[in-house]
């Protein structure tokens, strides 16, 4: 205490000696300078700091987030100053406005200061990008405007002329389809599958084990896999299982399919489990972990994918599932027919699984159903074998090697001496030249 | 046909052409993003009077590199960080005035940073040279020799903390960054004790850096107050946080201080302690202050090489090599059962009647020399190889050890039985083998039974059993892991056809800091990056019993 009392009269001390030291120094000006420009920061330093504003005056409500917790609020306050601390030195932190209620949930949840930077980053590049969305929308909409005001010009057309217009808004052949019409034949088609199809589960039991933006992107996934099952020619009978409407994977997925508990609408959502629904000995579980690869697809089993996104902790959870069940499992043969480059994984998405699965299931064909795996996981094919894995995808895709006609080929005599001609050409590896010279020739 | 031939082939030169067009217009906006704008433009440009900050202002905000990242909330921050990087005080100071002039309010930010730059400028002063001037007769004293920028900032700093208690009192809440700065500000300050405070505040929605926990530390030490440093270093480490120099320097810095060399020297031997508890290694700085401060009492040191085999290329004396004690070892073994084997789910890894099995194993199996991972050994040459190279491999692993009458343990999966009878049949015969379910994981078991052997058996595997370790959780369990598997650990390097195996062994003593021949040998890394986690051979040989 003494110590205390002794400094503070030092303390005062100082203050007079500085101040005559002000007074004699030659730079005493310059002092007085940075010494107020200190003193000004201090009682900046005391002043009050709304954090729950933002540099535009968007305020969030503490009250409505923290349902007045008075522990949580003092946090939310103290994660709200921090945003605006990472914003004024420059970090990726979208404005307060773009940030909603329930990523204030998330974040006040999240285990880490750097989860947050995480969070506030993925924030940041998505307001980012609806900004930039808004921009283009504006621009496209002027244009639009210039568009109609051009066409305007042209209203007093003759009606023959008119007639003979083919456009949008003029003249078609065809009817207009709308949106839905398709969904209209979609729904039926999986109506068709519910009585003739082959069933499929996805065990939406792992809420649990995901954090929430891999449950938001699970959801996500779930919603393509759905789309993508019901586009097919041939759909399998879907059926989500361990499904609890609470848990925030099928919320998230209610959002985006809304009519999802509609009775009309075409896929079974079941809280119990697959085991109260399947006899057991048909069901496979697919699982990437085991050692069985799926040789042949087996048309009386029913196939379990794990609605999983594993972006975190890559802990064979289905394996364990499947082993505590005591159920069948299996993999895709995966290695078997492609050759997978180093570095990024192999797991799939479930949509990218589904597809794989509708094609296996159509024609059995595992090189053509699995040209669904993205190609940048894999060692890059020579252009013939590529292109022989992904017949069907779109011509500007595969980069082909095609044998171009030259002008020099004899055409006449080729039905006889077919073998030895291309076989020639390719030796001579000139089609190119070939090729100007036809264009040259044509000029 | 041949027209469509030639549209078909245009048409994609065209996809191709715009393709790499626009890859090329992607390429450099994704540069422009990562392109400092702060730095370049302040390097290349030189303030004079406050105006010109105008200009550096006005050239960053409108810099064609741009595009929204730099805005007025920001850019304050961002200049006085650069200044902080630099270390340029006056810099900083002028850029507060510039602000000033202009009617700105510094933002939160920019206060923070600016402490930080106050803290940057004085670190090396404080706990390196132990200079510092926290008692306040000091500063007046030294107030009256010189009139320079630094007597202005402790100056600063000390109006900081009176202002500090009004803040605290009207404010409780501030984020955890600020705080770091405030932090790293008053550890080089006499008011050094409320940064114990803080580190509280920060806790409550984050972790404090190393940074802000050592300079705390070092302030802790400097200010005589040793054991809460030590106390300190202890919950840092909790805390999976790792010290930096600065909190090493504040305790060589006190060090000095004393008067009886008797007394530095034990306290020096107690820091040397602290590293070899916690398998510390000594950054290359604080090695040198450690020698000059040896120097200064007369005290013997060379820096110097240790051979693999453990001995001092200076004073010939041999490393020892440190023991878990029984009970460590026994809690090593307890935590690999339930957190790597068991873990949260049983199925994960194994199943329950595989591991009633393995448990039945255990209690039976007695002492073994060497414990082999069968599938590890096998996959060394590549996992394309024929089950006979595989098989092969095993075979030529364990008939090396059996033929030097060790008593061998191979653990593998079922799989393994279809390997070819010849080679297969040899491993059966002369070892004992585990097999797990081809779907188990059979490393947590492979580690269980090492330990379970005893201290002295060997471990014979390529895996350095990282996900392993990183799920014992504890910090002490994790460092007494590393120390067992580092002493016991033999990795198969290739297969010899005269020779027979060749491993790699570990060296015969544990790399730390320690007592032999009455020298201390202290391993410090130099500052190049040790990526592949090599050997350490640069060492620093102290003699502290000369006048004893």
């Amino acid at each position: 205490m003494a110590m205390i009392t002794r400094s503070r009269q030092l303390l005062k001390l100082m203050h007079i000696t500085e101040n005559i030291r002000m007074l004699n120094s030659s730079n005493a000006k310059m002092f007085t300078k940075k010494y107020d420009v200190l003193f000004s920061i201090y009682r900046r330093f005391s002043q009050p700091f709304e954090g729950s504003r933002d540099e535009d005056g968007n305020e969030v409500d503490i009250k409505s987030i923290t349902n007045g917790d008075p522990e949580l609020e003092h946090k939310l306050k103290v994660i709200l100053l921090e945003a605006e601390v990472m914003r004024q030195e420059g970090k990726l932190v979208p404005p307060n406005s773009d940030i909603s209620k329930s990523h204030w949930t998330e974040l006040l949840s999240l285990p880490s200061r750097n989860a947050r930077r995480k969070m506030y980053e993925y924030l940041f590049k998505l307001s980012k990008k609806k900004e930039n969305r808004l921009t283009k929308k504006l621009e496209k909409r002027q244009k639009f405007e210039e568009h109609k005001q051009q066409r305007q010009e042209k209203t007093d057309v003759p009606i023959e002329e008119f007639a003979h217009m083919y456009d949008l808004q003029h003249n078609s052949l065809f009817l207009r389809i709308y949106e839905s019409t398709m969904n209209n034949l979609y729904n039926s088609r999986l109506i068709q599958a519910i009585t003739y199809g082959q069933k499929l589960v996805v065990d939406c039991g792992y809420d649990q084990n995901m954090t929430n933006r891999e449950n938001f992107n699970c959801a996500k996934q779930l919603m393509l896999l759905f789309a993508e099952n019901r586009m097919h020619k041939e759909p399998f009978d879907i059926h989500f299982c361990n499904a609890n409407p609470e848990s925030f994977l099928i919320k998230q997925l209610n959002k985006y399919i809304p009519t999802m508990y509609e009775k009309w609408f075409p896929l079974n959502i079941h809280e119990c489990s697959y085991l109260d629904i399947f006899p057991k000995d048909q069901l496979v579980y697919l699982t990437p972990h085991c050692r069985e690869e799926m040789s042949e697809f087996d048309h009386d089993a029913v196939y379990i994918i794990g609605s999983l996104v594993d972006k975190v902790n890559n802990e064979p959870l289905s394996l364990a599932k499947a082993k505590k069940e005591g159920l069948k499992m299996a993999k895709l043969p995966l290695d078997r027919y492609l050759q997978w480059g180093s570095g990024s994984g192999k797991s799939l998405t479930l949509n990218q699984v589904i597809s794989i699965l509708l094609d296996v299931q159509l024609n059995g064909d595992w090189n053509h159903a699995l040209r669904h795996v993205p190609r940048r996981k894999l060692v890059e094919y020579s252009g013939e074998e590529y292109s022989r894995n992904t017949s069907d995808r779109l011509k500007f895709d595969k980069p082909r090697t095609k044998w171009v006609p030259s002008a020099r080929v004899p055409f006449d005599s080729l039905s006889y001496q077919r073998k030895s001609v291309t076989r020639s050409l390719q030796g001579e590896e000139n089609n190119r030249t070939d090729f100007k010279h036809y264009i040259k020739d044509s000029s | 046909m041949l027209g469509k031939c030639i549209y078909s082939t245009i048409s994609k030169k065209c996809v191709s052409l715009s393709f790499i067009q626009q890859r090329g217009l992607i390429r450099p906006r994704k540069t422009r993003e990562y392109f400092d704008v702060v730095r370049a433009v302040m390097d290349n440009s030189t303030v004079k009077s406050l105006n010109d900050w105008k200009n550096v202002r006005n050239s960053i905000l409108e810099h064609s590199y741009n595009s929204g990242k730099y805005t007025k909330n920001n850019i304050d921050a961002l200049i006085i960080n650069y200044c902080a990087n630099k270390k340029d005080c006056d810099l900083g100071t002028s850029y507060l005035n510039f602000l000033k002039k202009e009617n700105i309010e510094p933002n939160l930010a920019t206060i923070g940073k600016y402490l930080k730059l106050l803290y940057t400028i004085n670190a090396d002063m404080v706990f390196k040279e132990g200079k510092k001037l926290p008692v306040i007769e000091e500063e007046l004293i030294l107030r009256y020799k010189s009139g320079s920028a630094e007597n202005i900032r402790s100056h600063g700093l000390v109006h900081f903390n009176r202002y500090y208690e009004d803040l605290r009192r009207d404010y409780p809440v501030l984020d955890s960054y600020s705080l770091e700065n405030a932090i790293l500000a008053l550890s080089v300050t006499s008011k050094w004790r409320t940064c114990l405070d803080l580190l509280k505040d920060i806790e409550a929605t984050a972790t404090p850096n190393n940074l802000c926990y050592s300079s705390s530390i070092a302030a802790a030490f400097i200010n005589k107050e040793e054991e809460l440093g030590w106390a300190m270093l202890e919950e840092m480490l909790q805390c999976e946080r790792i010290p930096n120099s600065y909190a090493f320097h504040g305790y060589l810095s006190r060090l000095r201080r004393h008067r009886s060399k008797r007394l530095i020297i034990e306290k020096l031997e107690m820091l040397f302690l602290f590293l070899q508890k916690y398998d510390m290694k000594c950054p290359e700085d604080v090695i040198k202050n450690i020698a000059d401060l040896a120097d200064g009492l007369k005290l013997l040191n060379i820096f110097t090489t240790v051979s693999f085999k453990g001995i001092c290329q200076n004073c010939q004396s041999r490393m020892t090599n440190f023991e878990l004690t029984p009970n460590e070892f026994a809690e090593l073994k307890g935590a690999v059962l339930e957190n790597v084997i068991v873990g949260k789910n049983v199925f994960s890894k194994t199943d329950p009647d595989e591991l009633e099995r393995f448990k039945k194993f255990v209690t039976n199996m007695g002492t073994f020399d060497v414990v082999l991972d069968g599938l590890n050994v096998a996959y060394s040459a590549g996992t394309k190889n024929s089950p006979v190279v595989h098989s092969g491999l095993v075979a030529a692993v364990v008939s090396h050890f059996v033929e030097n009458r060790r008593r061998v343990l191979v653990l593998g999966r079922k799989h393994m039985n279809k390997w070819p009878k010849q080679n297969w049949g040899y491993v059966n015969e002369n070892a004992t083998v585990f097999l797990t379910q081809n779907i188990s994981q059979d490393d947590p078991y492979l580690l269980y039974c090492a330990l379970q052997s005893g201290q002295n058996t060997v471990i014979v595997t390529r895996d350095l059993m990282r996900s392993h370790r990183f799920l014992l959780e504890s910090p002490n369990l994790k460092k007494n892991f590393n120390r067992w598997l580092n002493q016991r650990q033999w990795q198969l390097v290739r297969v010899d056809e005269q020779r027979g195996p060749i491993f790699r062994k570990p060296p015969p003593f544990t790399v730390t800091t320690q007592k032999a021949n009455g020298l201390w040998h202290i391993p410090y890394e130099q500052n190049k990056v040790n990526e592949k986690d090599q050997y350490i051979d640069t060492w620093l040989c102290l003699k502290t019993t000369q006048f004893t």
